[in-house]
């Protein structure tokens, strides 16, 4: 499949895109029958900065037809049928603390042409930028001693729990584990472990460096 | 079955017997029975002696009968609001206007003796419940145009037979009224069903009003209306299911009223009947008269025009009873909620819920019900009447002291930015129309640049056009303009509430048993509550009641 970039088709429209509240929906509003492409990307990137890059991307991946695609570090694409947001009634959020973008899109002779949202409107948009509050345990590990165990000793670890459903989307580095002056970024493949241990005497601090990833 | 008819233009009421109809058989042009060498019908009598005189006479008098012509009634109806409005597509077809039809009053023997008796010395024909629907001209023509008695103007078919609700939409000058109301009866039929009741138009108004001011993607929005002009009233007849009774037809008339009128004396006694006789009024506030949204700091000055004319639409609605709070429901609707400036000061809350669109109940089997989502409506009320009650304090206090019955709204009738565009030439546009044959149509009008507007975007063409015109960038996505409409349809009694609509205004009341604001005061009849039995029965008075819960408290 080639795909291609094409200006702004009012007849084509996909926009509004929200977050259906309490749920992990999301909405947009679009013309009669029109197929759309969802662009997920660090919070508050433009995917339109991006979408000419990750039409080029796209055509040599294979893209998943039920669930999201990473085609590049912190990118995941969806494509959503009018069919498909009929029966989901929308189409599920891939991760929080991302932004989302809605693009129309159709097919024709193994092309498909994605169009330009059109210019943004102060309530309408087609973007969604989701925000994430999370918490970190930080937990100092210790052991008991002594004839009644009840002299607690230092083991010179520290455990970081991180939240179950954070590394669907994360991007690495998003987090930074800061030990006095020393700066350890958070991957993928930490978060995934859910806890991690970390030796030292001082007790780490996470910050966050995505500013949809709210930590509390 | 006799029915009592009000009637929607001039409010004098009438039995369905009592009405008049507009003539199906017109003569136009001249009399082809005077002999061509008369100059007019005074000059035949004058001059003309032949035996046949009066046989010519009479046939002239049958033809002048039904001759098409101006009624001096409707005019003198229509001569206060600078001329009639009324306006059927149909009748450029039949090459007559509907009102210069001759009106038939079948009381008068002068009358009937053009009309087919239908039984013992009446003349009307009847619908299946009794209703005085036609009337039959000896010719066969079956006339049934029923004009008022009193002023003459049309009244629509099977108007009368249900129970008829009106409503006054009013404008505040630039809130968008004619925007609104476009979009709004654009969707009616489907605004109507998400509340489980079919909205059928019942007169030409509506397809006139949507003709004459059609919001689309890059077509110029329709300029304002004229405040002395009184524009037709819109009529739907509201049909819905009721189970075991079968189906409740109710008739809806929607009233295009200027905020204009309410600030000049003289307008104000013309157009005071359409919101008197009310049900139901929506109020359209253009949000640049907040003080919050422009940045202005007197209070005073930019809000002195809603409050002016909401001071005078009190006075209408409570004639008499300047002491009392008006009691008919009152829609107080933000406009133009999606501009820059309005979003920057609304919460994030408020803005999210009103991207999204009014959601439907449905039962089991998939269809809505006749019920206004007010889960859905009551944390934007309460959003909406903070944001007034802290920014808008003159209009909150307004509200609050002269409506005992009222609710704010915002929406958003276009959901797109506005531009200025250009009109393609015809000639131009006729060619770019050929090369383009077999696509969709182009676009007449093209968006300017920001450096390509003139320096007067008012500026005209030689030929009387104007140069410049305002469009809708789209995709045209109105939001929530049916909110306050379906909260009338609720307060008028055609649907339910899944929960009750909040008082933002009364203090909220915390239930002490689980912490929830659904609390209600209880009826004097069930504010003692008895617990225990026999010996060990205890009574003790309660006055508050959780709806969460249950439990029921007294109130300190």
């Amino acid at each position: 499949m080639r795909y291609q970039y094409c200006p702004n088709d009012p007849i084509r429209y996909a926009t509004n895109l929200r977050r259906e509240q309490g749920t992990r929906s999301l909405k947009w509003d679009n013309a009669r029958g029109q197929d759309v492409l969802i662009v997920q990307t660090p919070f508050e990137c433009s995917a339109e900065d991006v979408i000419g890059e990750l039409c080029a991307i796209m055509e040599r991946t294979v893209l998943h037809t039920d669930k999201y695609t990473e085609v590049k570090p912190g990118v995941w694409v969806r494509f959503v049928t009018a069919a498909d947001k009929a029966r989901m009634n929308g189409c599920p959020i891939n991760t929080e603390a991302s932004t989302y973008s809605v693009f129309s899109c159709s097919t024709e002779s193994g092309v498909c042409s994605i169009y330009a949202p059109q210019r943004n409107q102060a309530m309408i948009s087609a973007h969604c930028s989701i925000p994430m509050q999370i918490h970190i345990d930080v937990q100092e590990l210790t052991r008991t001693e002594g004839l009644f165990k009840k002299k607690v000793v230092r083991t010179g670890y520290f455990t970081l729990s991180f939240p179950q459903d954070l590394a669907g989307g994360y991007r690495d580095g998003d987090l930074l584990l800061r030990v006095g002056g020393l700066e350890i970024p958070a991957t993928r493949k930490m978060l995934e472990q859910g806890r991690v241990y970390v030796k030292t005497d001082l007790r780490p601090e996470v910050v966050s460096r995505n500013k949809g990833l709210e930590l509390i | 079955m006799s029915c009592e008819i009000t009637c929607p233009y001039c409010f004098r009421k009438m039995r369905d017997d009592e009405v008049l109809f507009r003539s199906e058989k017109v003569n136009y042009g001249e009399c082809d029975l005077l002999p061509d060498e008369y100059d007019d019908i005074e000059d035949f009598k004058a001059r003309y002696n032949g035996p046949d005189k009066e046989t010519i006479l009479s046939g002239y008098r049958d033809w002048d009968f039904f001759a098409e012509g101006d009624d001096p009634t409707y005019e003198a109806f229509w001569e206060k609001f600078n001329g009639t409005t009324e306006y059927n597509p149909a009748d450029d077809l039949l090459h007559v206007k509907a009102y210069r039809r001759k009106v038939i009053n079948p009381g008068l023997p002068a009358h009937r003796k053009y009309l087919k008796p239908q039984g013992t010395d009446d003349y009307f024909i009847r619908d299946e419940q009794g209703m005085v629907t036609q009337i039959e001209l000896k010719t066969g023509e079956v006339c049934n145009r029923r004009v008022c008695c009193h002023c003459h103007n049309p009244l629509p078919d099977s108007y009368g037979k249900n129970t008829v609700k009106f409503a006054a939409v009013i404008g505040i000058t630039g809130a968008g009224k004619t925007v609104y109301l476009s979009q709004l009866l654009q969707r009616m039929k489907e605004y109507a069903v998400k509340v489980g009741l079919s909205a059928i138009v019942s007169n030409t108004g509506v397809r006139a009003f949507l003709e004459s001011n059609r919001i689309a993607a890059s077509v110029p929005l329709p300029g304002s209306t004229a405040a002395t002009k009184l524009q037709q009233p819109l009529f739907y007849d509201m049909v819905r299911d009721a189970k075991e009774h079968g189906r409740v037809t109710e008739t809806f008339v929607l009233y295009d009223v200027a905020g204009e009128v309410f600030t000049e004396a003289g307008l104000l006694n013309k157009f005071a009947p359409f919101v008197s006789h009310a049900d139901g009024v929506i109020v359209l506030i253009d949000p640049m008269q907040f003080s919050e949204v422009t940045g202005v700091s007197n209070v005073g000055v930019s809000l002195d025009h809603p409050v002016t004319v909401l001071d005078a639409v009190h006075s209408v609605l409570s004639p008499g009873n300047i002491n009392e709070k008006c009691q008919i429901p009152f829609a107080v609707c933000i406009s133009k909620a999606d501009t820059q400036m309005v979003q920057q000061v609304l919460s994030s809350e408020l803005r999210d819920m009103l991207r999204e669109d009014v959601h439907s109940i449905k039962d089991a089997s998939g269809f809505n019900l006749p019920i206004f989502n007010a889960a859905e409506y009551n944390p934007i009320l309460q959003e909406l009447y903070e944001f007034i009650q802290h920014k808008e304090m003159v209009l909150a206090q307004q509200m609050q002291t002269n409506y005992a019955n009222y609710a704010y709204f915002a929406f958003t009738a276009l959901g797109c930015d506005v531009g200025y565009f250009k009109k393609i030439r015809d000639d131009e546009y006729e060619k770019l129309k050929r090369q383009r044959l077999g696509q969709p149509a182009p676009q007449q009008y093209v968006q300017l640049d920001d450096d390509s507007l003139p320096e007067s975007v008012f500026e005209r063409t030689g030929l009387g056009e104007l140069s410049t015109y305002q469009c809708p960038i789209g995709p045209v996505l109105p939001k929530r303009v049916e909110e306050p409409l379906l909260w009338l349809f609720h307060k008028l009694g055609y649907i339910g509430v899944n929960t009750p609509i909040i008082d933002p205004a009364r203090p909220k009341i915390c239930c002490p048993e689980c912490g929830s604001y659904e609390t209600e005061a209880l009826p004097p009849e069930e504010q003692t509550l008895t617990t225990g039995w026999g010996p060990f029965k205890k009574s003790r008075h309660v006055d508050h009641t959780c709806r969460t819960c249950g439990y029921c408290w007294e109130l300190e």
